[in-house]
């Protein structure tokens, strides 16, 4: 018995010793030629997977700005609308020569304030315009919508319906073969319009509005009507029944933006089928098939770009596809057999959350690199019920095991532990390199930088903005000066609206954390205590100023908003950003809901409230200063990952982030740190068009919001604002649940301020001891 | 040594115990390729840096011992040890006493393991419902006059740790226990009570004794069970809970997190020679006994 124990152990060891020193091998190896074994593996992939649509732009008239509209007529020639320059042209080698005239009609039409609402072509020629000019006032017309037709014989028409007793206005249009025409309005009724007898027959309605589209094949009108598809017989004049595997896939892909446009066609075999063209790429559907077959992949087109928007699809005879874009670029889908499906050469960028300016980025770059592929994986995609600690552990095990993305976006990741570790590449060159091409928000840029190196670059971030009354701004410098202002703000006998429009603890306490929370963590990783306690001081003050003058029915109607935003949002974090945005605190400064605002300013949308409210309230903004100063809170930063094979292509990728043609694109996801893209980014991208906005003040009264561009000064003096910004806020979301959870008992009294230290204190030194 | 060794290997494999050898290797195979290989690699990496590799000596086990939050889990551990163990073994040894007594309930044997089989979720699902600060234990505690208790934020989380190691190993171990007494024969102990000895006598002269055997297993089955009440332990008060719930496994969970391979591989080694000790200790009493 003995005898066979001690064999055993001693076939162990030998077990053991052969199996390590076999595994060492291979990992040797592996280092040896890692560079060739990924690109082996690419070239075995792309041997075995053959074929994709290529995407080709097509020349289209000088001067098209994506105004009008593009048609494949009758005879096979090309026909595009200007409708911003009024003219029209006609292709006949395919985009490669265009013949262009002037519609003089149109011209008188376009000019000054008209906003061309909806614009559709015949197959033989024929232009149907609808259209609304706002300068004219037109008493009872809410939309003093008129139409304009040009026959094919080019004799003009020009008309009003009156649809709707002018409540609503045209979304989209379309004529079918025999010259009918059906048109969708903003109320989401379909209607015939009788161009002979210039009148409107209603048909039916479609239950969303959002995204409103058609197309027809034969006898079917198809109108995309949010997230579903409605069949419509022009025959029999019946609905028929919903596609749920269309509907389905529509829903998904709408998630993130309604940008979606279709065509039909008989394929084949002679079965309808419908192409829907969207940020995924392009699927095609036989109509009531059970399945839906991926075309095109929208990564790996114009189409996977957020600030691109697809207006106009067809069909050719080839099977290829044109494809209008928002911005006056036509491009075609030309299936290749022989193009490999994906390209060679693939860089991944790993993200918890999706990004649009990625997105964006990735189309920029794959123009320049065609022979690259870029995979965006987003961990936290909400469809697997995977939580940001299993996302981020995930990740943790690839790069462990030398492998991984090449490049992460570190938003809620452990950053100092990365950088740490050594996980990630200096990108002091890459910065140098920016520095010769461009000039950057140096502040913003260098972040991030280290004594050893800089190892993560942001490329968005929101700015802290505090606005208010001047004489009041003057004084506040920092949170204790704020708290002195809130003070004497809700003891003055005229105040009667919160200062801040915080309704509760945890409210404030989000508003203030960003710009204050780097003051609580000393350089050795131990919590500062006199910090943190004149921070929960000073919040407490606050709090109870802003309690001040509220009462129980402001509070419930604010909890009642919130609620019905929750309701609205999957996601609760989207709410309590919506409520620090300072757009969205603007309008509640002009509905006299708070005095001032404290927030973060993420787009120049934002700031056009802010500039609005300025205006009107004749008040001022500046940076928003907590216990630390200069802080910005990036919403974008990106890292190379040390176990990247591809990190040339990566640091390209990076300049192409940073570079002016995407920085220079306002998505809605923060500022630039490209300052020459600062202006492209500033630029007011529809000077001619004019929107007022809604609200509703606390007794029920409408207020009329005329929105105005901020003016070059006000663009200049946010630029400064910006170049001062030079700290970037904690991104550890762990330290500020607990701040939040345990502070706001501190504030509503529950617990005094030293007991509510002590444990934010015990809860936080645990991440530090660790 | 070599020379030895490989003269044993040589006798075995020409003996007759080839046979129990062929037989043995397939799990020795597995235990070697799962288990003692990676633990290798984990030996290794305890003397590298967590992401270049570079060897670093025993920088790792320093940093590890002096990390207040490894101290801390350490300590919580062995606490959870030291007073779970012996109350899961006194309590299961007991209700397994009387059970014996009843051969009916032990047809419900089954019954027993019915904690063992309910899904972690479900179960704190229950302790949310109990332990909340406006749940039923505190208003159980509120009923009788007393005052409720904070028990996930403050020093009572320990004792839900407890409750919860209890709840959930008790019927398992009094399984075991059953076992062990099945195994006592009955004329020992009515020979041992012709000869005049009480009950209790009987329990710690015959009884006992004959569960010794028993014991081990027992004891290393549930030192080993007392590391799963992590589980319930991270879904009910997450990844950083009060202090005195914090274990061992909430802090490499969190290392894991911010890619601290190094600091994890080191602290396993220890906790690895901890639990080979523990082991070998408690075989070389029970062979001692023998």
């Amino acid at each position: 018995m003995k005898r066979i124990k001690q064999l055993t152990a001693f076939l162990m060891v030998i077990i053991v010793t052969f199996m390590m020193a076999a595994c060492t091998k291979t990992g040797n190896q592996k280092k040896e030629s890692g560079k060739s074994s990924i690109s082996n593996e690419n070239t075995k992939e792309k041997e075995s997977a053959k074929g994709r649509y290529l995407e080709t732009v097509i020349n289209m008239p000088e001067g098209f700005t994506g105004k009008g509209n593009i048609k494949r007529l009758a005879d096979g020639n090309l026909m595009v609308v200007d409708t911003e320059h009024a003219t029209k042209s006609i292709s006949t080698d395919e985009g490669e020569t265009w013949k262009t005239e002037t519609i003089k009609e149109l011209k008188s039409i376009v000019k000054g304030e008209t906003e061309i609402r909806s614009i559709s072509l015949t197959e033989d020629g024929g232009i149907f315009i609808a259209y609304v000019t706002w300068g004219k006032k037109e008493d009872g017309k809410m939309y003093p919508e008129k139409y304009f037709y040009q026959k094919p014989n080019k004799s003009i028409t020009e008309f009003e319906l009156g649809i709707e007793e002018y409540k609503t206005s045209m979304s989209d249009s379309v004529f079918t073969i025999d010259g009918r025409l059906f048109v969708v309005m903003m109320s989401r009724n379909i209607y015939e319009i009788d161009l002979e007898k210039k009148s409107a027959k209603k048909i039916f309605s479609v239950e969303n509005e959002s995204s409103l589209d058609m197309c027809l094949n034969e006898d079917v009108l198809m109108i995309l009507g949010g997230k579903k598809v409605y069949f419509y017989n022009l025959k029999s004049g019946e609905i028929t029944a919903d596609d749920n595997v269309l509907n389905s896939y529509i829903e998904k892909q709408t998630e993130k933006t309604d940008d979606m446009v279709m065509c039909a066609a008989k394929d084949g075999k002679n079965k309808q089928t419908l192409y829907l063209a969207g940020s995924g790429g392009i699927a095609s559907h036989v109509i009531g098939g059970s399945v839906m077959e991926q075309l095109v992949d929208g990564a790996l087109t114009n189409l996977g770009d957020p600030s691109r928007k697809p207006l106009e699809m067809f069909q050719n005879e080839d099977g290829s596809f044109f494809i209008l874009y928002q911005d006056g670029e036509l491009d075609s889908y030309v299936y290749d057999a022989n193009a490999s499906a994906v390209p060679e050469q693939q860089l991944t960028i790993y993200s918890l959350y999706d990004n649009e300016t990625i997105r964006q980025a990735i189309s920029v770059f794959r123009k320049k690199n065609s022979e690259v592929f870029v995979k965006f994986e987003v961990g936290l995609s909400g469809e697997n019920g995977v939580t940001e600690s299993d996302a981020i552990n995930n990740l943790n095990t690839e790069l462990l095991a030398g492998e991984g993305p090449d490049m992460i976006l570190l938003d809620g990741m452990p950053l100092e532990s990365y950088e740490e570790k050594g996980m990630l590449v200096n990108l002091n060159d890459v910065i140098s390199d920016l520095g010769n091409a461009n000039t950057y928000f140096e502040g913003i840029l260098k972040g991030y930088q280290r004594e050893s190196g800089t190892y993560v670059l942001p490329f968005r971030y929101y700015v802290p903005l505090l606005t208010g009354d001047n004489d009041i701004l003057s004084k506040i410098s920092d949170l204790k000066t704020l708290a002195d202002e809130a003070e004497k703000i809700a003891g003055l006998q005229t105040t009667k609206e919160t200062v801040l429009g915080c309704y509760s603890a945890k409210e404030l306490l989000e508003k203030l954390y960003l710009t204050s929370a780097n003051l609580w963590i000393t350089e050795d990783g131990t919590v500062d205590k006199t910090a943190l306690s004149e921070f929960l001081t000073q919040a407490k003050r606050i709090y109870e100023a802003e309690q001040k003058n509220l009462d129980e029915k402001e509070s419930k109607a604010h909890e009642e908003l919130v609620n019905y935003y929750k309701k609205q949002c999957d996601d609760e974090n989207e709410v309590t950003e919506y409520f620090l945005k300072s757009g969205t605190q603007a309008c509640q400064q002009l509905i006299k809901q708070q005095i001032l605002t404290a927030g973060y300013l993420c787009s120049m949308s934002e700031f056009e409230f802010v500039t609005v409210a300025k205006k009107i309230n004749r008040n001022e903004y500046k940076i928003f200063n907590g216990q630390d100063s200069n802080v910005f809170c990036s919403t974008g930063s990106i890292s190379i990952s040390k176990n990247s094979k591809n990190q040339e292509s990566a640091k390209q990728f990076i300049k192409i982030l940073l570079g002016t043609e995407v920085q220079g694109k306002d998505l809605g996801d923060g500022f630039p740190v490209n300052a020459d893209a600062y202006k492209n980014f500033t630029k007011n991208p529809a000077p001619d068009s004019s929107m007022s906005v809604g609200l509703k003040d606390g007794n029920g009264n409408d207020i009329k919001l005329e929105m105005e561009w901020p003016k070059q000064s006000e663009v200049e003096k946010l630029k400064n604002i910006i170049n001062s910004l030079k700290v970037p806020a904690v991104s550890d979301n762990s330290l500020k649940d607990e701040m939040i959870t345990i502070g706001a008992k501190a504030l509503t009294g529950e617990k005094g301020v030293e007991q509510s230290v002590e444990e934010i204190i015990q809860k936080i030194s645990l991440h530090l001891q660790e | 040594m070599w020379k030895k060794l490989s003269r044993k290997f040589h006798s075995i494999c020409r003996s007759r115990n080839k046979s129990i050898l062929l037989f043995l290797m397939p799990s020795i195979a597995g235990v070697v390729l799962f288990v003692l290989l990676p633990f290798a690699d984990v030996g290794k990496r305890s003397f590298q840096t967590a992401v270049t590799g570079e060897f670093c000596g025993i920088d790792n086990y320093k940093v590890v011992f002096e990390n207040q939050a490894f101290l801390l889990a350490i300590k919580n551990t062995l606490k959870l040890v030291m007073i779970g163990l012996p109350l899961l073994l006194v309590v299961s040894l007991l209700i397994s006493l009387v059970i014996y007594q009843f051969k009916w309930v032990q047809g419900l044997k089954s019954a027993f393991l019915f904690p063992m089989a309910v899904p972690t979720a479900t179960v704190v699902l229950i302790w949310k419902m109990l332990f909340h600060n406006n749940g039923l234990m505190n208003a159980g505690l509120e009923n009788i006059g007393l005052k409720s208790i904070d028990w996930l934020g403050s020093n009572a989380s320990f004792w839900v740790l407890i409750i919860s190691y209890i709840w959930k190993n008790l019927g398992y171990t009094i399984v075991l226990w059953l076992a062990g007494l099945h195994n006592i024969s009955e004329g020992l102990k009515e020979a041992a009570r012709v000869d005049g000895a009480s009950e209790i006598k009987c329990f710690f002269y015959v009884v006992l004794p004959g569960l010794k055997p028993v014991l081990y297993t027992i004891t290393i089955l549930s030192f080993l069970n007392s590391f799963k009440v992590f589980r319930e332990a991270y879904l009910v008060a997450g990844a950083y809970p009060q202090q005195d719930m914090y274990l061992l496994q909430h802090l490499f969970n969190n290392w894991f997190t911010r890619l601290e391979m190094d600091k994890i591989a080191a602290s396993a080694v220890c906790i690895t020679i901890v639990f080979i000790v523990f082991a070998l200790f408690l075989q070389h009493i029970w062979e001692e006994e023998k």
